[in-house]
């Protein structure tokens, strides 16, 4: 499977990014103003126009690498949208994307820390640890960082953790009554495809927790609420056959790539 | 029905802010020279164009998120102009296409334009 490269930062694009969103709308506009819509979801889609500078010789062999694989526009690859959240349901842990062990239960309708209620109560009824987890079609070895609002009535520590078949990287977390934005940020060694990212909570423990995000970044950026789409997107390509490389020195080049994919 | 969303501030738009009305008029010109003038609205419909600057990333994103639940132009949301309060329950975007631009996480931007539908 073919995936579009991090840089060697850990990020998968430069600022600046530009995105667009392109969606159908059939209308019917009558004499007097009126207008019968419908929405076409068929034809959705969208395209991002990525700008490249000072990329090293090494950054720049895996661009063209991909864009070998994938022979110009011929083909798909996976692409992680670096201005998007890549979990689905970021405040609703009840949905069957979230996959939680049998005895972590989860209420919804908790007071957040932005003012809303979307926060769950998450409850460990178990005699050991527990996990609730969401699997993204990603690739294990590239840098990520989860993040997830946490606080706990009762003082408690749980484990923030990414994790591929054989490997997986834990961090604990002190969790208290005030809001914290817990943090894990790593890389796998593993090559597969597919990685997940989770929570553990040991035996009876209680929290709540809201917006949890993933990124293809080593840190985190700004909260972005998701529903049913994320930021991964399996059907992407280049929106060209010609991939041009200045170089301006030594190891420093640059391009610009423009990619589009449906909006699924 | 969904509204329109706010930005952290509470703001709907920034400046320069743009809102027109609009009118539909038809004219059945005669050969000598004058004219027959019909109202094609019984009411005129309001259009708001909404730019945006110096959005942050989870701003930009709650924006593109309702431009897609709203299906582009085919949903009706209400909307509440900034100018004098009004609530025009009966409101979609004018448009398919959302384009935006990130030039830093705290710098994000986007416009929109809202058009009053009828019926």
């Amino acid at each position: 499977m073919l995936y579009y490269p991090q840089l060697s930062t850990g990020a998968v694009s430069q600022f600046p990014i530009g995105r667009q969103t392109t969606l159908r709308t059939v209308s019917n506009t009558l004499p007097s103003g009126a207008t019968i819509r419908m929405s076409d979801p068929g034809s959705a889609a969208v395209g991002w126009q990525l700008q490249y500078a000072n990329l090293t010789d090494a950054e720049w062999l895996s661009l063209e690498q991909l864009f070998e694989g994938a022979e110009g526009q011929l083909t798909t690859f996976t692409f992680l949208d670096p201005m998007d959240n890549l979990l689905l349901w970021s405040e609703d842990w009840t949905k069957t994307v979230w996959t939680a062990d049998p005895l972590i239960n989860v209420s919804g309708g908790v007071a957040d820390p932005v003012g809303g209620n979307g926060a769950m109560q998450i409850t460990n009824t178990a005699q050991t640890t527990q996990r609730i987890v969401q699997n993204v079609a990603g690739p294990s070895w590239f840098q990520y960082c989860c993040s997830i609002y946490l606080r706990a009535a009762a003082p408690t520590a749980v484990q923030i953790f990414l994790s591929a078949t054989g490997q997986e990287s834990l961090t604990q977390v002190q969790v208290t009554s005030s809001w914290i934005r817990a943090v894990k940020a790593d890389s796998l060694s593993l090559q597969e495809d597919g990685i997940s990212f989770g929570l553990q909570l040991p035996a009876g423990a209680s929290i709540v927790a809201f917006g949890a995000q993933a990124e293809p970044q080593p840190a985190p950026g700004y909260y972005k609420k998701t529903t049913d789409l994320a930021g991964v997107y399996p059907n992407t390509r280049f929106d060209s056959d010609s991939l041009t490389q200045t170089t301006n020195a030594p190891n420093q080049n640059s391009c610009a790539v423009t990619l589009v994919s449906t909006l699924t | 029905m969904s509204a329109f969303p706010t930005l952290k501030t509470g703001a709907t738009l920034q400046y320069p802010a743009q809102r027109a009305t609009e009118f539909s008029t038809d004219v059945v010109k005669f050969v000598d020279g004058s004219e027959q003038r019909f109202r094609g609205y019984q009411t005129p419909l309001r259009r708001w164009s909404i730019r945006l600057e110096l959005l942050d990333e989870t701003e930009l994103h709650t924006l593109r998120e309702f431009f897609r639940t709203q299906s582009g132009a085919a949903e009706s949301f209400s909307f509440t102009d900034p100018w004098d309060g009004t609530v025009y329950p009966n409101c979609s975007l004018d448009g398919d296409e959302m384009a935006e631009e990130l030039d830093d996480a705290e710098q994000g931007k986007t416009t929109l334009t809202v058009v009053e539908n009828r019926g």
